[in-house]
């Protein structure tokens, strides 16, 4: 697993996806923190919307091009486990999605401190607030490249992916906005967005409950698009 | 007899309704250039993909390398190379990153195979180049050099010349040469026959998913021989006429009532009169095949397939 962890960060490095996915957040973030009337841990929280499409740029940049060139018949032919595949990107996804979401953070604060208007809020909360809602946050996440990484495992087409994310994330979102069809937490992109987002607007005062329900949240997508995502993965048929 | 490195057993897969591969039965031994011989869609490539676990069979065994179990097959599948379909490589990276990244994922140490491979396969000159900007032949070249990174015991190549020039052919045919004179035992599939020829040892003929005929290059060049096949009512005094009256020596007796003449001093027409005048009564004649085209054509005929 490990060899196969080098060959995609050496594949990677190579490429063109990662670096700029990152330039092009961290660019977005820096632009937003100089202008912004909001105190930078409030920017990064609430910003956690924004972070999706980059990390499920990171997710396609890591698991699709395996499948999109066939190339993972390389790999299978010669005796790679499916399981130590399917970890291995999971785990750099993992690894890249969290980096791209604290550099993110860094750089919001960073920016704030060389901002040349001063934020009109003040912030409220305390540093230990702020860093469990950007553990939760950073949790979530990892549900997240799970849920992405198995749709891409399941369907080995990586336009499914980003279709899937669209649709749910957005789609439903704006749709759901629209008809202001309130209770219907089970979808997944109400489930990520709206839970990600309350703890942003309320981690001043985050409740313990609110807390629990999304780390068991986070939890669920997490195991079940992992264990869905395995074995329907190693029983799939590679074309 | 040589060490078996790939036996299948009744392996059979299916999509739907369609039998892909039906109940094959197949043998490679050690040092084998075993060409699998079949039209487009035969089944030679989802045999292959059996094979290599790109796929999982409905029913039937695979013994590879003396492995049976999963996850044993798994594991000698590592010392497996093969191009499956066509290469499979990023088309964003270079021939030396694309070849890179593959050393790294298989944990090879030595750096310097990429380089050697690349040497190997004709592209030391193109390894700069994306794999996206590659001609087919090229592509073709990079897959094999892939393939030939871990120092494979067994390579299993489906359709490797597709697309080379000719003078890529004979490369192609003159490395799959070497490799097989240093011991790599080689599974090649093609419906190129005339390469196949060159280079096979042992073939492997599958039709509509079923592997019709199994047979060593010394028995098929036996069965391509040309000849001409005769009917008779009594085949051992057909034998003594032919030796003692025509002066045809080089002749068989296949049965009671079957004589194949590989002796061509006489036409067809001829020898069918010259057997009547001697009191012989020939019933029927036919020609026989001079290459592995015909022959093929003549196996896969719907009205032979209980040749095999």
């Amino acid at each position: 697993m490990f060899n196969i962890i080098r060959a995609d960060l050496y594949r990677l490095s190579h490429g063109k996806v990662i670096y700029s996915t990152y330039a092009l957040l961290f660019a977005g973030i820096a632009m937003g923190a100089l202008f912004s009337e909001y105190p930078a841990p409030l920017v990064v929280t609430t910003q956690i919307t924004l972070v999706i499409p980059f990390i499920l740029a990171i997710i396609y940049a890591v698991c699709a091009p395996d499948f999109n060139t066939a190339a993972i018949k390389n790999a299978l032919a010669n005796g790679s486990p499916r399981t130590s595949l399917y970890a291995a990107r999971l785990i750099l996804s993992f690894l890249l999605s969290e980096l791209l979401y604290l550099l993110g953070i860094a750089v919001n604060f960073a920016a704030e401190l060389i901002s040349p208007a001063p934020p009109e809020m003040a912030y409220v909360g305390s540093s230990a607030t702020l860093l469990t809602s950007i553990a939760t946050q950073s949790f979530m996440i990892l549900a997240m490249v799970a849920t992405g990484c198995a749709i891409i495992f399941i369907s080995r087409r990586g336009v499914v992916c980003i279709a899937v994310f669209l649709a749910l994330f957005f789609g439903v979102s704006i749709a759901l906005s629209i008809i202001s069809f309130a209770g219907v937490e089970w979808i997944v992109s109400y489930d990520f967005t709206y839970t990600m987002g309350r703890f942003a607007a309320q981690f001043g005062d985050l409740e313990q409950a609110e807390l629990i329900r999304g780390l068991a949240l986070g939890a669920f997508y997490l195991l079940a698009s992992t264990a869905l995502g395995v074995v329907l993965f190693r029983r799939s048929e590679i074309k | 007899m040589s060490e078996i490195i790939l036996k299948t057993t009744g392996l059979t897969k299916t999509y739907g309704q369609q039998h892909a591969v039906n109940q094959v039965n197949m043998t490679v031994h050690r040092g084998d250039v075993y060409g699998l011989v079949g039209q487009n869609g035969a089944g030679k490539t989802t045999l292959i993909r059996l094979v290599t676990g790109l796929t999982l069979p409905n029913s039937g065994e695979i013994e590879l390398m003396g492995a049976h179990t999963a996850s044993d097959l798994q594991h000698v599948r590592s010392r497996l190379g093969s191009i499956v379909e066509s290469p499979a490589l990023y088309p964003n990276l270079t021939a030396t990153q694309n070849l890179e990244t593959y050393r790294l994922q298989r944990g090879i140490l030595e750096r310097d195979c990429v380089a050697r491979m690349l040497a190997l396969v004709g592209l030391a000159g193109a390894g700069k180049k994306r794999f996206k900007d590659f001609s087919l032949g090229m592509k073709q070249r990079l897959g094999l050099g892939l393939a030939l990174m871990s120092n494979p015991d067994f390579l299993i190549l489906d359709e490797p010349i597709n697309g080379l020039d000719p003078t890529g052919i004979v490369e192609i045919r003159d490395l799959i040469k070497r490799l097989s004179s240093e011991g790599v035992t080689i599974l090649i599939s093609s419906h190129i026959l005339t390469e196949l020829a060159q280079v096979s040892t042992r073939y492997g003929f599958i039709h509509e998913g079923k592997l019709l005929l199994e047979v060593t290059d010394r028995e098929l060049a036996e069965r391509c021989r040309r000849a001409s096949h005769i009917t008779v009512d009594d085949a051992a005094h057909a034998a003594t006429v032919l030796e003692g009256q025509l002066g045809l020596r080089d002749f068989k007796v296949v049965s009671a009532t079957e004589i194949r003449i590989y002796d061509q001093a006489l036409q067809p027409a001829e020898l069918a009169r010259a057997l009547f005048e001697h009191g012989i009564f020939v019933s029927g004649l036919q020609q026989l095949g001079d290459n592995l085209e015909e022959f093929f054509t003549e196996l896969i005929d719907p009205r032979n397939h209980q040749v095999a």
